[in-house]
């Protein structure tokens, strides 16, 4: 045998040859220096590139893949549980108190009862002030605009389009200048 | 260990916790390969995190004919090639002079071949190594790593590229070869 290429070199040493083609290399390699150094140089190198340094992913790498894949998603079952969890957890509590204070159940049930009322009755006049305020606010609304749409009529019959047009640009103006003097107004009052 | 086979069976029946553990069974090959193909563990981690979610998602494509594992290292090089043109670096040019693309003829050893044994202590060897690699053509790159670092055969390599045993085999050794010629020119 002519000496080995060393691609037939690194097949010997990955074990990719055949059996006679392996006992052929070996038995050149007894006669061939060359060889026998060349087979050394690249068994050393392949040491080398069989061991070198690992990369390593960090801790919880594959758990922030699956919940990339398999986001957290909360059920109306969960929501479900977790009121259902907290009722129990609320009916046990009370029962705990009841047994731990020595109080009478149906009188403590009355009390909680009427505070429970009282509370209700307060929010309900709340919510009524509210609302009546909202409707006065609006009847307000509906006469002021009522009026505009009637002093609009009476500009337009009483007076040429000229005069009209000098008077909304007037009034614009005046009205920019109110709401800024307004504006103004509370700025100065912040400061101080 | 559980085979792949059963756990891809198990994932596709819907079993998550299976693909946590081809996750872990793979993470850190997966992260080898794509580190050595990108050289910055950020970007090769979320590249690794990228190739599991692609494979997922695309399980139902997956022929079980074929190897799990040469299924996903197909996907991550897809991957990191998609992410080599978006960042337009032509990191897949033969531009050593030692590389000959469809090189046949065989790699002669020279009379007067410089041994590498006397000139690096092995972890010195590695260091350089890893360095040279750096500078070492993707596509001849990511044939060595598959087969050196992830020890994946010649004919899985052969299958995730879908070229010939025998060109699979002569780019992993003319590779083996510039590496051993940059490490004797070097000082």
């Amino acid at each position: 045998m002519n000496c080995p290429s060393a691609d037939q070199i690194y097949s010997y040493l990955e074990n990719e040859l055949t059996s006679s083609e392996n006992k052929a290399i070996e038995k050149h390699l007894l006669i061939c220096l060359k060889c026998r150094k060349a087979l050394e140089v690249r068994k050393f190198l392949l040491q080398a590139i069989e061991t070198l340094p690992s990369w390593q992913v960090p801790s919880g790498f594959s758990q922030q893949v699956m919940d990339r894949i398999f986001p957290v998603k909360v059920s109306i079952r969960g929501w479900l549980t977790a009121f259902a969890s907290g009722f129990v957890a609320f009916v046990l509590g009370f029962f705990i108190y009841v047994l731990a204070t020595g109080q009478n159940l149906s009188s403590l049930l009355i009390n909680l009862n009427q505070s429970l009322l009282e509370q209700a009755k307060s929010i309900s006049l709340v919510f009524i002030k509210f609302f009546k305020l909202i409707s006065v606010s609006l009847k307000i609304i509906h006469q002021l605009s009522g009026q505009f749409i009637k002093a609009l009529t009476l500009l337009t019959t009483l007076f040429s389009p000229e005069v009209q047009i000098i008077i909304i640009i007037f009034t614009l103006i005046l009205i920019t200048f109110s709401i800024y003097g307004i504006g103004r107004k509370f700025l100065i009052g912040e400061k101080q | 260990m559980i085979e792949d086979k059963e756990l891809i069976e198990r994932i596709l029946q819907g079993e998550k916790e299976a693909f946590e553990m081809i996750i872990r069974k793979y993470e850190n090959p997966m992260l080898n390969y794509i580190g050595r193909m990108v050289g910055e563990r950020e970007l090769a981690l979320e590249l690794t995190q990228e190739v599991f979610i692609r494979s997922y998602t695309s399980l139902n494509s997956y022929q079980p004919q074929y190897k799990f594992r040469s299924w996903l290292f197909k996907i991550a090089s897809n991957l990191v090639i998609d992410y080599w043109r978006k960042k337009k670096v032509a990191t897949f040019s033969l531009n050593h002079r030692n590389v000959r693309e469809n090189q046949k003829q065989s790699i002669q050893v020279a009379d007067d071949e410089p041994s590498i044994i006397q000139k690096f202590e092995l972890s010195q060897l590695r260091e350089r190594i890893d360095q040279i690699l750096e500078k070492i053509p993707a596509s001849y790159r990511e044939l060595f790593v598959w087969r050196h670092i992830n020890e994946l055969s010649y004919e899985e390599i052969a299958e995730i590229k879908e070229l010939p045993v025998g060109t699979i085999k002569n780019r992993v050794f003319q590779t083996k070869e510039i590496i051993r010629q940059l490490l004797e020119e070097r000082p």
